[in-house]
Parts: C-alpha cells; sequence; structure tokens
C-alpha cells in the first residue's frame, strides 16, 4: 500500500514572506490598541448610555445595562433639531466647495508647474497654507473662534475688498440674482477655499512631474495646441491623482473642525454627552463613508492598479 | 500671418492670466498672515485708531512680551521641539517598517491591511479621542502591569495623561499623527526601488531586517525626508489631542489656544487685544516657517521624485 507522506515544507520563498508579518506587526498592534479599541468603543456609546470613566462590574452585566438601542440615533434626528440643520450646513457647504477646491488647486498646480520667473518664490508662498493650517491659528486668521470672536465673521473677507465691491460690480452686469447670489458665496469664501487646498495643490503638482516627457513629444510632433494638449494629454494621466485628491477633499471638508456638526459633536463632548456625540460623529460618517464608496465606485475602472494593490 | 497673430496674443494674454491668478491667490493667502504681523507690532492704542489699517505709526514689541509671557514661550518651545522631535522619529520608524512589509511581503491577509491602513486616514480623531482618553488615563501595559500586580500589589495602571507619552506609544505603533498616510508614502516609495539590491542582499545571507536597515533606509532619505518635515508640522500643529490629552504641561498648540482665554481672565477686550492674539500666531507660526524655509527644496524634490502618485 502506498503512504503518502505529506511533509509541509515552505519554499524560500514563502518563508521570507512571513516575515512580512513581523514589519507590520508593531502597526497592528497600536492599530488595535489605539484605533479599533477606541472606535469599537466609539460605535457602543453610540448604542448605549455608557460613559468612559464608567466602572465595570463584569463585562456582560455592564453591557446590557446600557445598551440603549437606537434611542440615542432617534434623539439626534427625530428630536433635536440642531443635528438635521448643522448636516444640511455641512452637506451644501460640502458640495460647494468639493469641486472648486480640486479645479482650484489643479490650476495652481498646472501654473506652478511651468517655467516663469519667481516660480520657487511662487511654490513657496502657495505651501504655506499647509505648513501653518493648524485649527488654532485657522481659528484665530479666520475670525472663528468658538466662544468669542476677534473679528466678526466675514470682516477678515470684507477688509480684504474694502477699496472695490466685488457685489456691486456683479448686480450692476445685471446677471440674475441667483448667480450672483451663488458667486457672491464662492468669493466670500475665497479665503476658506484657498487655504484648504495646499495638499492637493502638492498631489496635483506631484502627479504633474511624473508625466514622461515622451507624450508632450508627441503631441508637438503631432501639432496640438496646449489646450488640446491638456485635455487629450496631461489630463487622463493625471486620473489617478484625481481620484485621490477627490477623496482627501472629501474626507478633509467632513473632519474639518470648522464644520457645523463636527463642532456641535465637539460642544456635546465638552458638556459630557459622550453617548449624542458618538450617535451624532457615526451617522456623519456612515454618509461619508457611503459618499466614498459610491466615488470609489464610479471611478474603480479609472484607477490603475498600482495604486492600491 | 493671422495665425502667428492669434498665437502671439494668446500667449500674451495667458501670461498675463497667469500674473494674475497667482497675484491673486498670493495675496489670498499673505492678507491674513500680514494682518497679523502688522498687528502685532501696534500697542494697543493704535488697534483702536480707525485711520491705521496697515503700518504702525511706531513699532512696538510690547504685545510679544506679553504673548510670550502668557504662552512660556521659552518652556512651551522646548517642550514642544521636544515631542515633535521624538515622535516624528518614532513615527519613521514604525511607518517605514509596516510600508516596508505591505511593499516587498507578499502575506496572507496582506490586502486586508491594506485597507485597514488607509481606514486610519478616512477616520477622523474625533471619534476616537474620547476613547484614547479613558484608555490613556488607567493604562495597564497591554495587562502587564495587571499581572506585575499579582507580585507587587502597589504597582498602579500609568496614568499617562498630561505626559508627552500619549504622543510617543502611538507613534512607536503606528499610530501618529496621519501615520496611515506615512505608511502608504513608504509603501509608494519602497515599492518603486528596484530589487537588485535587495536581491544582492539577500544573496550575501542578510536577514530580511538587516536588508532593511542596511540597504533600503540608507536609499530611501528622499522619502524619510518627506515625511519627517510632514510628520514634524503635524506634530506641531496638532490641536485636538494636545488639547484633549493636556493640562499642565503645554504643547505649542495648547498654548496658543489658551492664549485667547488667558488674556479673557485678564479683563481685557478682546477686540483691543488683537495684537497680542495675532503675536502669538507669529510666535507659534514662525519655527515651522523656518524650518519650511530651510528644507523646502529638498521637500519639492522629494514629492517629485518620490512616485508617491500614479
Amino acid at each position: 500500500m502506498k503512504v503518502k507522506l505529506k511533509t509541509v515544507r515552505l519554499s524560500r520563498e514563502a518563508r521570507q514572506n512571513m516575515n512580512g508579518y513581523w514589519f507590520v506587526l508593531p502597526w497592528v498592534i497600536g492599530f488595535l490598541t489605539f484605533f479599533l479599541l477606541p472606535m469599537l468603543e466609539s460605535l457602543w456609546y453610540s448604542f448605549s448610555a455608557a460613559g468612559p470613566l464608567d466602572e465595570m462590574e463584569g463585562l456582560f452585566s455592564y453591557l446590557k445595562e446600557t445598551f440603549t438601542g437606537i434611542q440615542n440615533y432617534n434623539h439626534v434626528w427625530k428630536e433635536d433639531p440642531n443635528f438635521t440643520n448643522n448636516l444640511v450646513d455641512s452637506l451644501s457647504h460640502f458640495v460647494f466647495f468639493l469641486p472648486i477646491i480640486v479645479i482650484l488647486s489643479l490650476i495652481s498646480a498646472v501654473v506652478l508647474n511651468q517655467k516663469f520667473h519667481g516660480r520657487m518664490l511662487a511654490r513657496a508662498i502657495f505651501f504655506l497654507p499647509v505648513i501653518i493650517a493648524s485649527g488654532v491659528v485657522m481659528g484665530y486668521l479666520n475670525g472663528d473662534s468658538n466662544a468669542q470672536q476677534l473679528l466678526q465673521p466675514g470682516q477678515q473677507n470684507e477688509a480684504m475688498y474694502t477699496s472695490f465691491s466685488f457685489a456691486d460690480m456683479l448686480t450692476n452686469l445685471g446677471l440674475p440674482t441667483a448667480v450672483t447670489a451663488q458667486l457672491n458665496t464662492y468669493i466670500a469664501s475665497i479665503f476658506s477655499l484657498v487655504w484648504s487646498s495646499g495638499v492637493q495643490t502638492i498631489l496635483f503638482l506631484a502627479g504633474l512631474q511624473s508625466i514622461s516627457e515622451q507624450y508632450y513629444e508627441v503631441a508637438r510632433v503631432e501639432g496640438g495646441t496646449a489646450w488640446e494638449t491638456f485635455w487629450y494629454v496631461t489630463f487622463p494621466m493625471l486620473t489617478n491623482v484625481l481620484v485621490l485628491n477627490i477623496i482627501y477633499t472629501c474626507i478633509d471638508l467632513f473632519t474639518d473642525t470648522s464644520n457645523a456638526v463636527m463642532k456641535q459633536a465637539y460642544s456635546l463632548i465638552e458638556k459630557n454627552e459622550y453617548n449624542t456625540s458618538a450617535a451624532i460623529m457615526w451617522s456623519f460618517f456612515a454618509i461619508l463613508g457611503t459618499i466614498l464608496i459610491a466615488l470609489l465606485l464610479i471611478f474603480r475602472k479609472r484607477i490603475s492598479r498600482n495604486s492600491f494593490s | 500671418m493671422n495665425k502667428l497673430v492669434w498665437r502671439k496674443s494668446v500667449s500674451i494674454l495667458y501670461s498675463l492670466f497667469r500674473a494674475a491668478f497667482l497675484i491673486g491667490i498670493g495675496y489670498v493667502i499673505l492678507f491674513p498672515l500680514l494682518y497679523a504681523i502688522s498687528s502685532s507690532l501696534m500697542s494697543n492704542a493704535q488697534l483702536q485708531d480707525p485711520s491705521i489699517v496697515w503700518l504702525p505709526k511706531f513699532v512696538t514689541l510690547q504685545p510679544y512680551a506679553s504673548a510670550m509671557s502668557y504662552m512660556d514661550y521659552g518652556n512651551t518651545i522646548w517642550y514642544t521641539v521636544r515631542i515633535m522631535l521624538i515622535s516624528t522619529v518614532l513615527q519613521m520608524f514604525s511607518c517605514s517598517l509596516a510600508g516596508y512589509g505591505f511593499a516587498r511581503f507578499e502575506f496572507r491577509g496582506r490586502g486586508l491591511l491594506f485597507v485597514m491602513v488607509l481606514l486610519t486616514v478616512i477616520v477622523p480623531q474625533q471619534l476616537l479621542v474620547v476613547q484614547q482618553y479613558s484608555a490613556f488615563h488607567d493604562f495597564s501595559l497591554w495587562k502587564i502591569l495587571d499581572i506585575v500586580r499579582l507580585f507587587a500589589p502597589e504597582v498602579e495602571n500609568l496614568n499617562l495623561l498630561d505626559t508627552e507619552f500619549t504622543y510617543y506609544f502611538p507613534a512607536a505603533l503606528g499610530q501618529g499623527v496621519r501615520a496611515g498616510l506615512m505608511v502608504y508614502i513608504f509603501r509608494q516609495f519602497f515599492k518603486s526601488l528596484p530589487k537588485e539590491l535587495e536581491e544582492a542582499a539577500y544573496i550575501d545571507g542578510c536577514s530580511s531586517f538587516k536588508t532593511f536597515w542596511k540597504i533600503v533606509i540608507p536609499s530611501a532619505s528622499v522619502a524619510f525626508l518627506v515625511v519627517f518635515v510632514l510628520s514634524a508640522v503635524w506634530y506641531w500643529n496638532e490641536n485636538l489631542s494636545s488639547s484633549m490629552f493636556f493640562d499642565e504641561s503645554t504643547p505649542m498648540a495648547l498654548a496658543l489656544a489658551r492664549l485667547r482665554y488667558q488674556v479673557a481672565a485678564d479683563g481685557m477686550d478682546l477686540s483691543s487685544v488683537r495684537n497680542v492674539i495675532m503675536a502669538g500666531v507669529v510666535l507659534f507660526v514662525t519655527p515651522m516657517v523656518l524650518m519650511y524655509a530651510a528644507l523646502q527644496r529638498y521637500f519639492i524634490q522629494g514629492i517629485e521624485r518620490s512616485g508617491l502618485v500614479g
């Protein structure tokens, strides 16, 4: 009778690959301790009346006692008007800002990529917001402090245009009021727009630099104009970065501390109402998650594999 | 002839557009900073004076003196620099390890774990800080201290709050500020390195870690620089966790955030102490701007060369 002996011998390569586990081990430990565990706890808070410094007599009795089901979510969505108002504010803010930031940073990157006098200085200035934009600083510069206002809201922007009233000029042009109102919103937010596009400009710039010269040569030989070159050569090569920027901007806009919903959640934390706060945050991020998944699905054919696989 | 004229005028128009664009955006960026600097050099009386908008009639450093004393500038800057440097080094180490693991080794669950890495970038801190706070309050070193307590009952769990270790522990384990992004950067970079060097090292009998330490890290100075700059800046600017985890010892961001309340507590009307607050902002921002100015060229070259994107 033939006895088949199965010896498990990993090939050298497979053994080599096992070393990968060791390399990521510190990260995994950190992930479990400082990310996954807190996240699950936060999820628990949103479904219960638990607090962070509760005394735990026994795990299961604690879970049973504090569980309140979707009561927190009900309260936040149906009873408390603040959340829904803030949500509408945040989402409309998001829808306005996302395309403008992406387009603005694309234009900035294209301009900064060209050769002109003072290019280094221009780049340095454009990247300043990345270095400086801390929540504290932005709060002071924008006059948007929580408790008291150093400058009246919007005064910052108005001060920039004291010599020249854009709004008047637009109305005089005879455009329909809906359009001027929209443009006014955009103009008043220029400060915030420009200061939030720093990282995206860097990413686009890096993407532009990675486009090989050969493509441009072909375009030149074939007699393409600058406009055509942009749309047929540059833009398609930027698809990866474009998707990355859109996703990054989504996340940035949702997690920004001056966001109405996050402000509400944070003020609840300060009042020790952790559960409602958790419910608010999880609802908000469920929305963000849905948007991100939708984006990834829309763009899945266009993302070249090497970024994420 | 017509086409030439058209081309020439388009290119001139474009140069004008480009100049206008750059000046416009540059203005929006620089305006608040210049405004802050100018306000910070004015005395209280000048602030109120409506005829003075940009240039103070005489320059005074009094606001800076006030801001520095409120923020305890000497101690704070030393404390913050120390926290920032140590955390950044720890983070560079742990994230490069993870990045290399993801880049060069194909192990089971790699894809899923990397998705988790991206998840840490997406989920915001606000969701986690409260729980992290209570974890730090009663930290048992992953139950090690619980075991130690069996033998030496007086040993208590660590309360890490208000110490720099609230930053060091996560940083050393790949959970520092925006660490997921750093892991991504390292992974992309390591993937773009040619494998020959590492293979040569293996043939010569190096272990994986030795190869990483002796061969890969030296070739990755560019990636390390980029990560260093980004990480240092983000740690310096870190607002949420510094206000949550610290109380007595104050990192710079916390000191600046408190400035507003300290000034108010001294009974000064806020609108008339803009100069002190702006001085505080300038004091906060300057070290990072200086560092950036020094490293700027290498940083930008690093981004361009590292094959980060696409």
